[in-house]
C-alpha cells in the first residue's frame, strides 16, 4: 500500500511538472506568435526553425555548435576548480575570507558584457578570448556558494563522527559532500548561467567562429531569422542542462529534505 | 575488562584578555569493569567537558586520561544531548556510519533498534521521527558499535518526562543486557540513583565533592521506596552543595 501511495505520488509529481513545462512552452510559442502578428521585422517560429535545419544541412551548426561547446567546457572547468578552492579557503579560514570577500563582490557585479570587451581588448580574437571570459564570469559564483557551503557543514555530526573514531575519509564522504551538495550545485547553476551568457558575449565581440559569432553574422547580414535561430540555440541548450541535468542532480542530492 | 582512567585531569580556558578560567580541577577518578558511573553536579561544575575530554573531543590542559580495554585502547561509543544523526541517511545508514568492524554489523544494528522497539524505522530518515524516536536511535547507534567504554551526555534532558521515563527504562534494559563501563552525565538526581552503580557529585569549579555509591538491586523503578529514600538524600546533598557554591 505504501509502496502504490509513493508511486501514485511520485507519477503526480512527474504529471505535474510535465504540465509545468509543456504550459511554459505554450505561454513562449504563444507570446512569439503574438509578436510576430503585432510585431514589425519579427521572424515566425517557423521561419526561425527553418533557419536552423539549413545551418545544419550546411554544417555550420555543429561545427559551431562544437567550437562553443568546447570553450564553455574549458572555461567552466576552470572556475569550479579555482573557484571551489578559493571557496573552501574562504569557508575554512577568516583570513582568506577578508582577503577574498570585497573582491569577489565586485566580481559578482561586473556583467558579462564587461568580461566579454576586456578580454576581447587583452587577447584579441581567438579561443582564449571565449574561455577566459567563461572563467571569468563563472569564477564569482562558484566562490561564493562554495564558501557558504563550507560554512554549511554540520560541526556537531563532525564531532560526532570524531567522538566514534570515523575516520577522515568517511567524515568526508558521508558528512562534508551531502551537507555542501546543495550549495555546490547551486554553484554550478549560476555558474552555468553567467558564463554561457559571458561566452555568448565573448564570442559576439572576439571570436571567428562558435555560436556568438554565427549569431552575429545574421546580424550583420540583418537576418533575423538566422539571427533568432541562434538565440534560440543558445537558450535551449541552457535550458536542457538545467531541466535535464542539473535539476535530477540536485534533486537526488537533496532529497532526503523532501522525505 | 574496559576501564576509564582519569589522573590529575586539569582543563583551562584562556580567554582573549588572557584571563585563564580553571574548568576541571585535578580530577582522580578510575571506572572499570561492568559499573555504570553516573557524574552529576550543577551547572559550570565541567560534567560535559569532563565527558567531552574522556571521549577526545577536547584536548586537556594537563593530566592523562586512558581508555582502555585489556591491552588494547577501547572502542568508545556516545549518545549526545541531541541524536545527532545525519539528516541525509536512513536509519540502518546512520548505525552504519559509526561501524568500526563492517561485518556483521547489520545484524548488530537491527539487534539494538529491535532492543529500543524501532526495527520497523530502519529504512526511514531521521525528518520521520519523534525526537525521543530519534534519541532511541541515537542509543541504538551507540551500543551497535559493541562499545567497550559508553560515554552519555544527558541524554534525555530534551525530552518530555514520560519519554525520558521510558528512555530510562530502555537503557537499564540493554545495559543489563550488554554490560558496559558507562560514563553518564546528568543534572537529574532521580536518573542517576534510578540507573548507576556510583555517582560521582562534582562541585563548582570542576572538582569531585563525592563518591557514592548505589547498592540496589536492579532493575529498578524511580516509584521503589528505596530508590526514593536515596534519592531524597542524595538530593538533599546536592541542594546543600548548590547553596554553597552560590553563597560563595
Amino acid at each position: 500500500m505504501t509502496v502504490i501511495s509513493s508511486w501514485q505520488h511520485q507519477l503526480r509529481a512527474r504529471g505535474t511538472s510535465a504540465g509545468a513545462v509543456t504550459a511554459a512552452l505554450l505561454s513562449i510559442l504563444a507570446a512569439w506568435q503574438l509578436a510576430v502578428i503585432v510585431g514589425n521585422r519579427v521572424p515566425s517560429v517557423t521561419d526561425s526553425i527553418q533557419r536552423l535545419i539549413t545551418e545544419a544541412e550546411i554544417g555550420e551548426l555543429w561545427h559551431n555548435l562544437a567550437l562553443s561547446m568546447n570553450r564553455f567546457v574549458l572555461g567552466l572547468a576552470a572556475a569550479l576548480i579555482v573557484g571551489a578552492v578559493i571557496g573552501v579557503l574562504m569557508g575554512l579560514s577568516r583570513l582568506a575570507d577578508l582577503a577574498f570577500s570585497d573582491l569577489n563582490a565586485a566580481a559578482l557585479a561586473i556583467p558579462a558584457v564587461i568580461w566579454a570587451l576586456l578580454t576581447t581588448m587583452w587577447f584579441g580574437f581567438g579561443w582564449l578570448t571565449p574561455v577566459v571570459t567563461v572563467f571569468l564570469s563563472g569564477l564569482p559564483f562558484v566562490v561564493v556558494n562554495i564558501a557558504k557551503a563550507t560554512r554549511a557543514v554540520p560541526a556537531d555530526l563532525v564531532l560526532m563522527a570524531r567522538a566514534f573514531g570515523v575516520p577522515r575519509i568517511r567524515v568526508l564522504r558521508e558528512i562534508v559532500a551531502p551537507a555542501v551538495a546543495g550549495s555546490t550545485i547551486a554553484a554550478v547553476r549560476f555558474a552555468i548561467m553567467s558564463a554561457w551568457n559571458g561566452l555568448l558575449l565573448a564570442e559576439w565581440f572576439g571570436a571567428t567562429s562558435g555560436v556568438g559569432w554565427r549569431a552575429r553574422y545574421w546580424y550583420d547580414a540583418n537576418q533575423l531569422d538566422g539571427f533568432l535561430a541562434w538565440v534560440l540555440v543558445f537558450i535551449l541548450l541552457l535550458v536542457v542542462a538545467d531541466l535535464l541535468i542539473l535539476g535530477p542532480i540536485e534533486r537526488y542530492a537533496t532529497r532526503w529534505r523532501s522525505v | 575488562m574496559a576501564s576509564i582512567e582519569i589522573q590529575t585531569l586539569v582543563k583551562e580556558f584562556t580567554d582573549r584578555r588572557g584571563i585563564v578560567t580553571r574548568v576541571i580541577d585535578e580530577i582522580d577518578l578510575t571506572i572499570s569493569g561492568e559499573t555504570f558511573v553516573s557524574i552529576v553536579g550543577p551547572s559550570g561544575s565541567g560534567k560535559t567537558t569532563l565527558l567531552n575530554i574522556v571521549s577526545g573531543i577536547e584536548p586537556l590542559s594537563s593530566g592523562n586520561v586512558r581508555l582502555r580495554a585489556g591491552t588494547r585502547d577501547a572502542r568508545v561509543g556516545y549518545v549526545f544531548q541531541d541524536a545527532r544523526l545525519l539528516p541525509w541517511r536512513t536509519v540502518m545508514a546512520n548505525l552504519g556510519f559509526v561501524q568500526h568492524e563492517r561485518d556483521g554489523w547489520q545484524n548488530r544494528a537491527r539487534h539494538y533498534l529491535d532492543l529500543v522497539g524501532l526495527s520497523h524505522c530502519a529504512d526511514r530518515y531521521p525528518a520521520q521521527l519523534s525526537g525521543g524516536q530519534q534519541q532511541r536511535i541515537g542509543i541504538a547507534r551507540a551500543f551497535a558499535v559493541e562499545p567497550d567504554v559508553l560515554l552519555m551526555d544527558e541524554p534525555f534532558s530534551h525530552l518530555d518526562a514520560m519519554t525520558s521515563r521510558t528512555l530510562r527504562e530502555h537503557l537499564e534494559r540493554i545495559w543489563l543486557e550488554s554490560r558496559r563501563t558507562v560514563m553518564f552525565v546528568t543534572h537529574d538526581v532521580t536518573e542517576a540513583v534510578q540507573l548507576s552503580d556510583r555517582i560521582v557529585v562534582l562541585a563548582p569549579g570542576g572538582r569531585i565533592h563525592e563518591i557514592i555509591d548505589v547498592d540496589l538491586p536492579r532493575p529498578r523503578r524511580a516509584s521503589d521506596p528505596a530508590v526514593a529514600v536515596l534519592q531524597a538524600e542524595v538530593l538533599a546533598r546536592f541542594e546543600a552543595l548548590e547553596a554553597a557554591g552560590s553563597a560563595a
